[in-house]
């Protein structure tokens, strides 16, 4: 009597178990679909594309599991939605299951409560696997991971080789200038002159040499190779003698007519001549193109030149690391398992690889950087992105790497003096034209301006 | 009636028993359940094959197909309506803005072509226009082509034609404070003014090419007196020259006032905006997909057709046409020259009046399933209910056999006793038939016959007097039945005598029992004995 009746409880059980795990467990019979906003688009987006098919239709298809892109867009468009999400905003989207987002903006969502914790969906072995920095930058305030590495990226310097050669010959200038920020800014005062020379006819009509994509990581960079600390958790550190090369370096050559100064990316200058170089970050290697379109609407074939991120002049050798990670919604079990399977699947070398030699991304565990870069560089698919992964290999042999805090306010002070110092920039250039001061002077003026504001 | 007895156990050892001449009892009662049920289940599968239940996976995907394609094709039918309608307003006022601005410089529309000057000016004012009108509706894009290029001296500028195309990246979010724009084509001067980055495939200009969205729009304009809102295109699927993503291109001609056809306008539908809306829901059949194509003579388009689910299509957009073959069942085989076929339903969708220019093109919106995802999933619901049945089936044949044990078992052990000749301590089976039988055995049994000798009971005792005393209390109709005990008779001709049937004998003799106080027929006898004895009578054999 008590065997049949430990049977019936048994019985019993394996049917609560059977239906009751059932609901948390991946069924490939009823397939849970996965929300993904990413921002690989344009030519990214045929191979982001063509992974998520093969995920869908392989492993995906049998563990039961969709990863269904409801969204691509440039990270500052999802990183919008996604405050828009984390306020509540009327007419804001539903967050999808995954999301690509920057460790600042994860920090804004991990306050509310919306991001999945992935540390303990992962073994130590497979953690282990990654890059350990990059691991670590995906940390939140509460030590756990919740930016989940897939693709990084560092800065580097895009110069446009063929200008660069014409404008070489004709003063001398060498290539090599480049790899510090004293010699841009040089080179960048000597380009204006040169192309101003060219039409004696008319004057001031120079072009600029370079622009960046960021005024605010090189000078959270460089304060770093100069041994200080740029950013602290409710200021910026201006005041700093250190900081004062940084300064000459961003606004002397603006005001001298070197420096395109642009709400955009340094790209769209690339794209039509107007500069010869920019720092920018790897993965906008694509953006650059192969030809510079003129406003007559004629173009021309050019090549382009990747230099590791230039220092200061007694500074050492650091590049900041960029790129931001995949976020899981929190959500189900079930469908943040899901989610973390796909994250799995698509970090494996393999499929790593795969996506970074087709968009100027560096891989993120240890075997695809250790191995597989050196076969992707001469396997890779255009010359820009060979030399772009020549750099990049580089400078993770010589360079330390600079991961930005997660301030709470470290967003709107970069904002802030993003937006400072490019108005510094235009307004002191058409006060450098309208005076005729010594630059020097001007520089000090406008420095002055800066920290006493 | 020793014999008669024998003759019983007889035939129940060898009947019932040793099974030497048929099939245990059991055996039979089990038989019987199983030819019962066996009937049942042929009923059954009977009444489900009659009810369509094992086609019920294909009537179930037959709904689902049948549901959406009415859902989605409503949709696409309003959303493109509303986007043509918009389109042509949008037309209207792109002319009106672009007529304006020539009158002012005194130049004639037709000759915008050999003004490039004006061209920047002209884009320039109209992104004010284009924006409005993106920002309103559900679209991925709008654009404005002029017929003309900045530079006429390139050896391409035939094929060159200066234009805009912006981009709206988040066509499905409400954000109208910041909403994600960016500049496809056009002229980067304009993209700086009012501040919208370039996308990594901008370019300058439009690269046309006879045939496509842009001559194919211009065309039709040309010479035709039909009305602006019977002039616009939709050109299929595909990509600008230079771009990764396909979509649908709304061209609508921009005719001035002097019957010029200065360009055209439109509004973009793209890939990404089609899957967004358009994307079928089924848990079930996770491959299923729209496909909105055009008809290309009995087939369907599968290369300029756009798809919405959450597989990709694109082996199939890199496929010819799809042959259509209508089943008898009412739905659909799509089948593409590489042998994939798909099942479905389909719908015609009018996206032009009927005197339109190209009310000639017909487009087809299709819900398809791989027909490989709709066979496994017929097979696993059949296999899953033909599962069931069969462990039904078991579960019966187990639940016959036991309870033909659990019925049998008194009858057999009762019979098993009679065997052993214990007829006398035979318990009561609760089976009438059974209890009837041991009870007419034990009556004829010799064995049942007491001695007085052999008894503890004498006609002195105390039992045996209130027996007698309680004589008295019994009612006629008892004490006739009583009295013919006494005689010797046996219930079965007490029933003829009385005329009574069995039962209600049983009955009395269940009374007797209780105010005679005595348990069992053998006792009652035993009592009827001595009474007998008292009264000089010899007992009856």
């Amino acid at each position: 009597m008590k065997k049949r009746n430990t049977l019936i409880i048994c019985g019993i059980l394996s049917v609560f178990l059977f239906f009751g795990c059932n609901r948390e467990k991946l069924d490939p019979k009823n397939p849970v679909t996965i929300t993904m906003w990413h921002n690989y688009g344009g030519q990214m987006q045929s191979v982001m594309d063509e992974l998520v098919d093969e995920f869908n239709s392989t492993i995906g298809r049998k563990k039961g599991v969709i990863i269904s892109v409801t969204s691509i867009s440039a990270s500052k468009d999802i990183q919008e939605k996604l405050l828009m999400i984390a306020a509540g905003d009327p007419g804001a989207p539903e967050m999808p299951d995954l999301v690509t987002a920057y460790p600042k903006t994860a920090h804004i969502l991990w306050r509310e409560g919306l991001l999945a914790p992935l540390d303990e969906k992962f073994t130590t072995k497979e953690l282990d696997a990654y890059l350990p920095q990059f691991i670590e930058e995906g940390r939140l305030a509460d030590d756990r991971l919740y930016v989940f590495p897939i693709a990084k990226s560092t800065e580097v310097l895009f110069v446009n080789q063929t200008l660069f050669d014409r404008f070489s010959a004709a003063t001398g200038v060498e290539l090599e200038s480049l790899a510090t920020f004293e010699g841009i800014a040089e080179a960048a005062v000597k380009y204006y002159q040169w192309t101003d020379s060219l039409t004696p006819h008319k004057i001031n009509d120079g072009k600029s040499f370079f622009t960046a994509d960021s005024w605010f990581n090189i000078a959270q960079v460089g304060m770093a190779q100069l041994g200080g600390d740029f950013i602290h958790p409710d200021h910026l550190n201006i005041t700093s003698e250190i900081f004062k090369p940084i300064w000459n370096f961003s606004v002397l050559p603006a005001l001298a007519g070197g420096y395109a100064v642009t709400d955009g990316y340094s790209s769209d200058l690339s794209r039509t001549g107007e500069i010869v170089c920019s720092i920018g970050s790897t993965a906008g290697i694509l953006f650059y193109g192969d030809s510079i379109t003129y406003p007559d609407n004629t173009s021309e074939k050019v090549t382009y030149t990747v230099l590791p991120y230039p220092t200061f002049k007694g500074g050492t050798k650091m590049a900041l690391q960029r790129g931001g990670g995949m976020c899981v919604k929190r959500s189900s079990p079930k469908k943040e398992h899901a989610a973390v399977l796909f994250l799995k699947w698509f970090t494996q070398p393999e499929q790593n690889m795969r996506f970074v030699s087709s968009t100027g991304y560096l891989p993120v565990t240890k075997e695809a950087f250790e191995n597989n870069i050196k076969r992707e560089i001469t396997t890779a698919k255009t010359q820009n992105l060979k030399k772009l992964l020549e750099a990049a290999a580089h400078m993770y042999g010589e360079y330390t790497f600079l991961v930005p805090p997660n301030y709470e306010h470290f967003d709107s002070l970069s904002k802030e003096y993003e937006i400072m110092v490019k108005h510094i920039m235009l307004e002191g250039r058409k006060r450098f034209l309208k005076e005729h001061n010594a630059l020097s002077v001007l520089s000090e003026a406008l420095y002055q301006d800066f920290v006493n504001r | 009636m020793k014999n008669s007895v024998e003759g019983v156990e007889m035939i129940l050892k060898s009947t019932l028993f040793l099974r030497k001449n048929g099939h245990s009892l059991q055996r039979h009662s089990f038989t019987f359940f199983i030819l019962f049920l066996a009937a049942v289940m042929l009923g059954l599968l009977l009444i489900l094959f009659s009810t369509g239940a094992f086609s019920v996976g294909f009537k179930e995907c037959h709904l689902f197909l049948r549901n959406e394609l009415k859902h989605i094709a409503g949709d696409v039918a309003r959303d493109f309506g509303v986007l043509s309608v918009e389109g042509v307003s949008l037309a209207m006022r792109l002319t009106e803005q672009i007529e304006s601005r020539l009158q002012a410089v005194g130049i004639s529309p037709s000759q915008l072509k050999n003004h490039p000057h004006l061209l920047e000016p002209l884009l320039s004012e109209s992104v004010e226009l284009l924006v409005t009108a993106l920002e309103k509706n559900k679209s991925s894009g709008v654009f404005l082509v002029l017929d003309a290029t900045v530079n006429p001296a390139l050896v391409t500028a035939d094929r060159s034609r200066a234009g805009l195309f912006l981009k709206n990246m988040e066509p499905n979010v409400i954000n109208l404070a910041f909403p994600a724009i960016r500049f496809l084509r056009g002229p980067a001067s304009i993209a700086r003014q009012k501040r919208l980055n370039l996308l990594p495939q901008w370019q300058m200009e439009f690269q046309v090419e006879p045939g496509d969205f842009f001559f194919t729009t211009i065309n039709a304009a040309k010479g035709s007196d039909l009305p602006l809102s019977r002039l616009y295109y939709w050109n299929p699927s595909s990509a600008l020259v230079g771009n990764y993503e396909k979509a649908m291109l709304l061209c609508i001609p921009l005719i001035t006032s002097d019957g010029s056809i200065v360009g055209i306008c439109g509004f973009e539908v793209s890939a990404m905006l089609f899957k967004l809306q358009n994307t079928p829901a089924s848990s079930t059949y996770t491959r299923a997909f729209t496909m909105f194509a055009p008809v290309q003579g009995d087939a369907l388009d599968a290369s300029k057709a756009m798809y919405a689910g959450n597989y990709s299509a694109i082996p199939l957009q890199n496929s010819g046409p799809l042959t259509v073959k209508m089943l008898g069942n009412g739905l659909s085989t799509y089948s593409a020259s590489d042998g994939t076929q798909f099942l479905g339903l389909h719908q015609t969708i009018n996206i032009y009046p009927k005197d339109a220019a190209f009310s000639a093109d017909k487009w087809i919106m299709a819900i398809l399933i791989p027909e490989r995802d709709l066979k496994i999933n017929i097979r696993q619901n059949n296999r899953r209910f033909l599962l069931l049945l069969v462990m039904l089936f078991l579960f019966s044949v187990g639940a016959a056999a036991l309870i033909s044990r659990r019925q049998m078992a008194p009858v057999v052990g009762a019979l098993q006793m009679v065997k052993d000749g214990q007829v006398s301590t035979c318990e009561k089976t609760n089976i009438q038939e059974i209890d009837d039988l041991i009870e007419f055995l034990a009556a004829r049994d010799p064995s049942e016959s007491y001695s007085l000798e052999t008894e503890e009971v004498t006609k002195t005792s105390p039992l045996f007097q209130n027996f007698v005393k309680n004589i008295k209390t019994l009612s006629p109709a008892e004490r006739a039945v009583f009295n013919l005990y006494m005689k010797g008779y046996t219930a079965k001709e007490i029933t003829e005598i009385l005329c009574l049937s069995i039962n209600t004998i049983k009955t009395h003799n269940k009374r007797i029992y209780a105010k005679l106080n005595v348990s069992s027929r053998k006792e009652l006898l035993l009592y009827v004995r001595l009474i007998q004895e008292q009264e000089g009578a010899p007992p009856q054999d």
